[in-house]
């Protein structure tokens, strides 16, 4: 049964072709045995993809794959990372899910889809500005349940 | 520079204990700096500064902050009096 109903499905399939610019990979860590949310959390992302072709998702075994997992900064599962694209070469801009990405968690894996293919932040540029210099790096971790 | 992670709090509850998540949203910045709710932009691009001002201090990495252990939100056994005979 799919986790995204038909009519959820059509709007976002009109977003995405409005909004998208360049390509998207969700590239998702989960296991063999898959954990609690591990599964549910697959079937989002590929029932996302389906959704736009320029949105491609990439599974990956965390235990089997440790190369990878370890390439993308991933330590735990289920895990979305967000790439982008420019000039044909892979973007990372450090965004990742972990867990599930349901209720309005949802929305905002949606949001970042598009601001990673438009490689806009939204972010002011007073913001933008005070971090353009960082010689640090910086680990935000926004603690969310699924509502 | 600058990784932004969700964590969903019930699937990890180990990192939601670490960083005393009692209520959502909440942002934990290099592991010492948290802001709770969701805030205006500024406010936040200030905790990401904070965050690194303490970054900068040379201070000796201490092992853990010991904190005198703080009520947990989560433990409410016992806290029923025993049932009449």
């Amino acid at each position: 049964m799919p986790l995204i109903s038909k009519k959820d499905a059509d709007a976002l399939r009109e977003e995405f072709a409005a909004q998208l610019v360049n390509p998207v990979k969700l590239v998702m860590f989960t296991q063999t045995i898959e954990c609690q949310f591990c599964a549910e959390t697959r079937q989002i992302v590929e029932e996302v993809a389906a959704l736009s072709d320029k949105i491609e998702p990439v599974i990956y075994d965390f235990v089997t794959d440790k190369p990878a997992a370890e390439s993308y900064g991933i330590d735990k599962i289920p895990a979305i990372a967000l790439l982008g694209a420019k000039d044909g070469k892979e973007q990372d801009y450090g965004i990742r899910f972990y867990g599930i990405p349901s209720g309005y968690e949802f929305a905002t894996v949606v949001e970042d889809i598009i601001a990673v293919s438009r490689g806009e932040s939204g972010v002011k540029p007073a913001t933008q500005k005070a971090l353009a210099g960082l010689t640090e790096p910086i680990h935000i971790q926004v603690f969310v349940t699924p509502t | 520079m600058v990784r932004a992670d969700m964590v969903e709090a019930i699937e990890f509850p180990h990192l939601a204990n670490k960083y005393q998540v009692f209520g959502v949203p909440r942002t934990v910045i290099n592991d010492k700096v948290h802001q709770e709710g969701a805030v205006p932009e500024p406010i936040l691009l200030a905790k990401l500064l904070e965050a690194l001002a303490t970054e900068a201090e040379p201070e000796p990495k201490k092992p853990k902050a010991k904190q005198p252990p703080k009520q947990k939100g989560r433990k409410r056994t016992k806290s029923r009096k025993p049932a009449a005979k």
